[in-house]
């Protein structure tokens, strides 16, 4: 599969923006979760991805993926930030769903695991209504021990749903290290015994990426679940105040030399014309774009809490409130 | 009408809704040729078995409950029977923690319309017997209901059906197989709306599952002596109809709880916060309550029964209530 320049440069504009959002909220937001460094890894993953599909993200890509989707910069920040202009209309946090719908599945509470069974879910539901459709589930290394990723994947099996499972291996739980966490081998050893084709792919190439989830996706639309492990490497801590004390200023720096943008650019410069100065201008304008949206989001108005009962539980929250 | 036992008016429900509505599939242990668990399923395979409608699971309770919400928020009502009560425990971050917020936290944008079936309680079983509905009532957003005869299950498992978020059914054991009764057929119930079942205006009686049948019984008794009981079928556990209930304690003046769910936070804590909290104190009504340890469920036959209310326990309960 060989992509053309436009579609290249597409990849490179969708990462670029989520790597925009994430820049300015690791200067305007400190309960953020820093997503740097796995750009190729959601882009590639979730990019070809049409009418009828499912996409259910790893909290570390939600934003990107609301982006993706065609949600608009200030409505991405005003979600992370849970104010009036979000999707949600702050009664939900943006970050790790940035854009709750039928189509796009993300967390609903900080435990991880559950929102593999959701994309399961969804795979049942495309299956049982006989459309072409098909879903991506992608969560970290660290969510791969959750117990009920294992009743997903046999139930996924069972049943020969359309989903493809993406381990998005950035390395890191927190600050346990995969290869400590993980017994029995690697996320893809177990993939395989479930019985689903797997492949590892290098997560900071999104060419490679994006080649590899295609596969997996015309495979799953037609026999049953795939796996693909993609690995990568959180270049931020796990969130703005993370000491960091779990890996070493040589390992962090041996990833930066990996970076998936500079990495595309490096494609585009060589074999397709690309001008990397006005590249790079156009980079820094982006960068100044979000920024300045993302603080305008953090000034924004809070949603009146009046407004909660807009909602079709209208009847459930006014008896809520009564305390019937 | 037809005469039916509540068994088979929940199956007959489920058939219906599901004649009615594509959408609708059903997962679960031993669903499939096998009839389900104490014939709970009978006949549903031999009609929508060849449509993939009905699901034989594999023992894997949280991706049960985990597929149907993601199923659900994409266009699906599946039907989960859960087998026994107990494996709720197993699944509460799917089903109660997320599942039951979604509709509120996506301001309505995304939904959970399932149903989720669970047998507990006392009964030919000699096991599974508990209850978890302390548990299920912390959680905003998940509906329980109880029902004590065939029309209420008839009607209230059509509510469950097609309501927009999870209702988890309790299903008593020592109820399902019961006495027939005549079941109109379009009836319909409400959920959250209980049931006086006796009229009376000494004390009030609230109960459900089956120390509804119990305190009629314990009723007959108290009626040789001159006090005449009204009784409270709850039918709802959440929402708790505390309209009704107060509406009778300020009749009578006093109530009795009779639950055989463990007492601590659970249905007759809710009961008298419920009363305590509508009148403030103000209007002197007494409380009694004839409810289980908090211990959890003994196995002998002769602890077990000693750990259930009974109609003598009942009685005594409301004679000390009444008690100048």
């Amino acid at each position: 599969m060989t992509q053309t320049t436009e579609q290249l440069v597409e990849l490179w504009q969708h990462m670029v923006n989520g790597r925009a959002l994430d820049r300015a909220m690791c200067i305007h937001n400190p309960l953020w979760h820093e997503g740097r460094g796995e750009e190729a890894s959601i882009v590639g993953a979730f990019h070809a991805l049409g009418e009828g599909d499912v996409a259910a993200p790893h909290f570390r890509g939600a934003t990107t993926l609301g982006l993706m989707r065609g949600l608009s910069p200030e409505t991405v920040a005003a979600g992370v930030f849970g104010k009036e202009a979000s999707v949600t209309r702050g009664a939900w946090r943006g970050d790790i769903n940035a854009l709750p719908s039928r189509e796009v599945i993300g967390m609903f509470s900080g435990s991880l695991g559950t929102t593999v069974a959701y994309a399961t879910g969804a795979a049942m539901t495309i299956k049982r209504q006989g459309k072409p459709g098909v879903v991506v589930s992608s969560f970290g290394d660290g969510t791969s021990n959750s117990g009920v990723i294992a009743e997903s994947w046999n139930m996924a099996k069972m049943l020969s749903l359309p989903i493809v499972y993406i381990c998005q291996n950035n390395q890191y739980a927190t600050s346990l290290h995969a290869d400590d966490a993980i017994a029995g081998g690697t996320v893809s050893d177990r993939a395989r015994a479930y019985g689903m084709p797997t492949e590892d792919v290098d997560g900071n190439d999104v060419i490679a990426v994006a080649e590899a989830v295609a596969r997996a996706t015309d495979y799953a639309r037609e026999h049953g679940p795939a796996f693909v492990q993609l690995m990568t490497y959180r270049m931020g801590g796990h969130y703005m105040s993370d000491p960091e004390v779990y890996r070493s200023r040589e390992e962090v720096e041996e990833w930066q030399l990996k970076d998936p943008i500079v990495r595309l650019e490096k494609v585009l410069a060589e074999e397709h014309g690309w001008d990397a100065e006005a590249g790079a201008a156009l980079r820094a304008e982006i960068e100044a774009q979000y920024e300045a949206l993302v603080i305008a989001a953090k000034d924004a108005p809070a949603p009146d809490p009046e407004t909660l009962s807009a909602s079709p539980y209208v009847s459930d929250l006014a008896a809520a409130k009564e305390g019937n | 009408m037809a005469r039916m036992t509540m068994s088979d008016a929940i199956v007959e429900a489920i058939r219906q809704e599901m004649r009615n509505d594509e959408s609708i599939y059903m997962l679960g242990q031993d669903i499939g040729q096998f009839g389900g668990p104490m014939q709970a399923t009978k006949g549903l395979w031999e009609e929508f078995g060849d449509s993939g409608r009905m699901i034989d699971a594999p023992i894997s309770e949280e991706a049960m409950i985990g597929t149907a919400v993601g199923a659900a928020m994409t266009g699906s009502r599946p039907i989960v029977d859960l087998m026994f009560a107990e494996f709720l425990a197993l699944t509460v971050t799917p089903l109660a923690h997320e599942g039951g917020s979604i509709g509120f936290k996506t301001r309505g944008e995304v939904t959970v319309p399932m149903f989720v079936r669970a047998k507990c309680g006392i009964g030919p079983h000699h096991g599974h017997a508990e209850m978890m509905a302390g548990m299920l009532m912390s959680f905003p957003g998940v509906k329980v209901i109880m029902p004590t005869n065939p029309q209420d299950a008839y009607s209230l498992v059509r509510a469950a059906i097609r309501d927009e978020g999870p209702v988890v059914m309790l299903e008593h054991m020592s109820l399902l197989h019961a006495r027939r009764a005549e079941v109109d057929l379009e009836t319909t119930a409400e959920i959250g709306r209980a049931a006086v079942q006796r009229e009376g205006n000494d004390v009030t009686i609230v109960a459900s599952g089956l120390m509804v049948s119990r305190a009629e019984r314990a009723a007959k008794t108290l009626a040789e002596e001159g006090i005449e009981a009204e009784i409270i079928d709850l039918r709802s556990i959440a929402p708790l109809d505390a309209t009704t209930v107060v509406a009778s304690a300020r009749k009578t003046g006093a109530v009795v709880v009779a639950d055989e769910a463990w007492p601590t936070a659970g249905p007759a804590a809710e009961v008298a916060h419920q009363v305590l909290r509508l009148t403030g104190g103000r209007d002197h009504i007494r409380f009694g309550f004839a409810t289980s340890p908090h211990t959890p469920i003994p196995f002998s036959t002769e602890l077990e029964r000693a750990f259930v209310p009974s109609i003598e326990d009942i009685v005594a309960t409301v004679r000390e209530t009444l008690a100048p």
